[in-house]
């Protein structure tokens, strides 16, 4: 207990770095003391909010997109930022589901079903206001959660072996190809597809080309940033420039923004119950946060004393979603910071940008970089903080953003996405490489590809790689070196299970309809 | 614009060989990405089991997008499923094509017999707004050239002068 309350200093003191800004730079006779983390975090709340609350751009997008600003800060700094521009992101999807009747991704998908009954019938602002609260608070216990949870999983993690982690990993991207929509066959094919993209470039450890084609600006294979601009930005631009637009932003009063003491009242319960939820399927090494609103929502729905207010502007079917929806997104971190296994495409981005950091996410950030670990973990918190902070009273300026129209904004979009893939290299070659990780985007979408496995893959390939090749080595060559470890042949089978109950006719039929609904 | 439109027939009738067009296209795909990897990796050492060389896992991964090739081809003409729907290429054409155009401008290139010197943001940025724009029928063209003028101005200010990006503004005018 002890430990975490001098890790959670270490975190705090980390966030609440300040740098003197020295008298000669403003011409003032006093040096300016500036707390560079806070408004790192600050900036990423704003920026993210400002792409996240656009129509159609989710937050995987939103991430891709803004994820180049912080390549050229410090890893402390970037990492913070990074954290701010995720749950502004997050929160803007929420935004426009209830002002829009639009859901961003998945799991804003059963927000829209009240949320924006509530804003039909005026009380928009107190949808918004439940929602931020509600996130506010999961928010704080999924951050407790995390760390608690990471010191023993780290040291679990450490004890793993070549071959446990490999059938960990296994056992993840089963987890996220059941989860995916569409076709089981198309998402394991993502997934050979993002491993077989990660293997180019020059061996690791025979420093040998290889998949270059004698291009030099392969050598050190695709950046990630390039990949996920391409794949989930342009193609998600050009997919929505094909539908017709049919926007309804909410005309009239967003009303006042504090709940009443009796929406508190039939909030508070569902909150708790949506973070507990939330929290326990966001630990699942898959991307099992994904499923949380919508439990969160059947369980609302289910205690309800009168069930037929939902799908009316239940307040309960705001604050609950909305609570796992933000404590599943948090703790989604632990599987990345203790394993470093991401278990869905946003924290597969966060991959990318901590790689680019010279960080490999895994159980020895912690004891290697503990300001860097403990900072991103109070940074979560203060991301949750600022967000409630900014986005209540700015909401006015979120709604005149909502307005703008698209034809404006997607030009716009390509500009920034343009000059921020330029600026991660100075590459122009990595402008041309984004249009044609665009198309092939486009492509994969139009033929029914779900392209978040692909970046799975992609993220994880060079990882496994090295590990089935150390586990192979210690072995000499036989595979039975993943059976005979009991802890490996577990997560082996626990893959092969869920794998087969998803293909079975019932589930899948089910399935479809959760993802479809 | 509106001639490259084209429109594929979005569901097929039952009697046709081809039960998913959709499946076979997607298959398809696959088998020529590992075919890609498979060839492409053909002159690197694969080494033993025991000794992975550095060709080793692009070529059996490979294989394996290859194989989940076959199997969607086989299940093309097998289940029925979902047609190929419409490919509307206007809105591909004018995003790709902005991105490529301003890669290609913005530093220019020099391949040979084509060339071209660095234009630098002031022509790139409002080249790729303009081009993007096109992607939406219903861009107006004055109100776009008042945009794309405004919109890089701001990058202008915002990333080179604010964030301090090596980015060239107008090496022709300005010398950077």
């Amino acid at each position: 207990m002890m430990d975490l309350y001098a890790n959670l200093a270490l975190g705090f003191a980390t966030v609440w770095k300040i740098v003197w800004l020295p008298a000669i730079a403003t011409g003032l006779p006093f040096a300016i003391p500036i707390p560079i983390n806070l408004i790192l975090c600050f900036v990423g709340c704003l920026v993210g909010t400002l792409i996240g609350v656009l129509p159609g751009v989710g937050p995987i997008a939103t991430i891709a997109i803004l994820m180049p600003l912080t390549y050229g800060l410090e890893p402390v700094g970037g990492l913070i930022m990074l954290a701010g521009i995720y749950y502004g992101a997050q929160y803007g999807g929420s935004t426009t589901a209830i002002l829009v009747n639009i859901p961003g991704e998945a799991t804003s998908v059963v927000t829209v079903l009240d949320g924006f009954q509530m804003a039909k019938q005026g009380r928009a602002g107190v949808a918004l206001g439940i929602a931020a609260i509600g996130s506010f608070v999961a928010g704080c216990v999924a951050t407790v959660i995390i760390a608690a949870l990471a010191i023993p999983l780290t040291r679990m993690a450490l004890l793993f072996g070549p071959a446990e982690y490999c059938s960990l990993m296994i056992l993840g991207l089963m987890f996220a190809v059941v989860l995916a929509r569409g076709s089981l066959l198309k998402a394991i094919a993502m997934i050979f597809a993002g491993i077989l993209l990660s293997t180019v470039g020059s061996d690791f450890e025979t420093a040998q080309d290889r998949l270059t084609f004698g291009l030099v600006e392969l050598k050190e294979g695709f950046d990630f940033a390039v990949v996920a601009m391409g794949i989930f930005g342009f193609a998600e631009i050009i997919k929505n420039l094909e539908a017709p637009e049919t926007r309804s932003v909410v005309r009239g009063a967003i009303g006042r923004l504090l709940p009443n003491r009796n929406d508190m009242r039939q909030s508070a319960w569902p909150i708790a119950r949506g973070t507990l939820i939330g929290s326990v399927l966001g630990l699942l090494p898959g991307n099992g946060a994904v499923l949380g609103p919508f439990a969160s929502y059947a369980a609302e729905k289910k205690l309800a004393k009168d069930p037929s207010r939902f799908g009316r502007g239940a307040i309960e079917g705001v604050a609950g979603p909305e609570a796992a929806n933000n404590a599943g997104a948090q703790t989604a971190f632990v599987p990345l910071l203790t394993l470093g296994i991401p278990p869905n495409a946003v924290m597969a981005l966060m991959v990318g940008a901590m790689t680019v950091h010279g960080i490999t996410p895994g159980p020895q950030i912690m004891t290697k970089k503990p300001d860097l670990f403990w900072g991103l973990i109070v940074s979560m918190w203060i991301g949750n903080l600022m967000l409630l902070v900014i986005n209540l009273p700015l909401i006015g300026m979120w709604v005149r953003l909502l307005r703008v129209p698209y034809r404006l904004l997607f030009p716009a979009i390509v500009l920034f996405c343009c000059i921020g893939i330029y600026a991660v290299n100075n590459s122009t070659a990595d402008v041309l490489l984004v249009a044609g990780f665009g198309l092939f985007g486009y492509v994969l979408l139009k033929l029914g590809f779900e392209p978040a496995p692909l970046l799975l893959g992609f993220v994880l390939g060079r990882l496994m790689e090295e590990k089935v090749r150390t586990a192979l080595r210690y072995s000499r060559g036989s595979f039975m070196t993943f059976l005979e470890s009991p802890l490996s042949l577990a997560f082996l089978l626990l893959a092969l299970a869920i794998v087969v109950v998803a293909a079975l006719p019932a589930i899948s039929r089910s399935r479809d309809k959760v993802f479809t609904e | 614009m509106a001639a490259d439109d084209v429109q594929h027939e979005t569901t097929p009738p039952e009697s046709r060989l081809i039960r998913s067009p959709q499946n076979l296209a997607a298959g398809l795909l696959l088998l020529v990405l590992g075919g890609i990897g498979f060839f492409g990796a053909a002159g690197v050492d694969i080494g033993t089991l025991a000794e992975f060389g550095a060709g080793m896992v692009p070529r059996a991964v490979a294989v394996l997008v290859a194989l989940s090739g076959i199997a969607l081809i086989a299940l093309g003409f097998v289940t029925p499923g979902p047609g190929l729907g419409a490919w509307p290429l206007r809105g591909l054409v004018c995003i790709l094509g902005a991105v490529m155009a301003f890669g290609l401008t913005l530093r220019g290139f020099d391949l040979g017999p084509l060339r071209l010197p660095p234009l630098g943001l002031a022509v790139a940025g409002p080249l790729a707004v303009t081009l993007a724009a096109l992607a939406d029928p219903q861009t107006r063209a004055h109100e776009i050239l008042i945009f794309a003028a405004g919109l890089t101005g701001l990058c202008v200010f915002l990333f080179r002068f604010l964030l301090r990006l090596p980015i060239p503004i107008a090496p022709w005018a300005l010398g950077y």
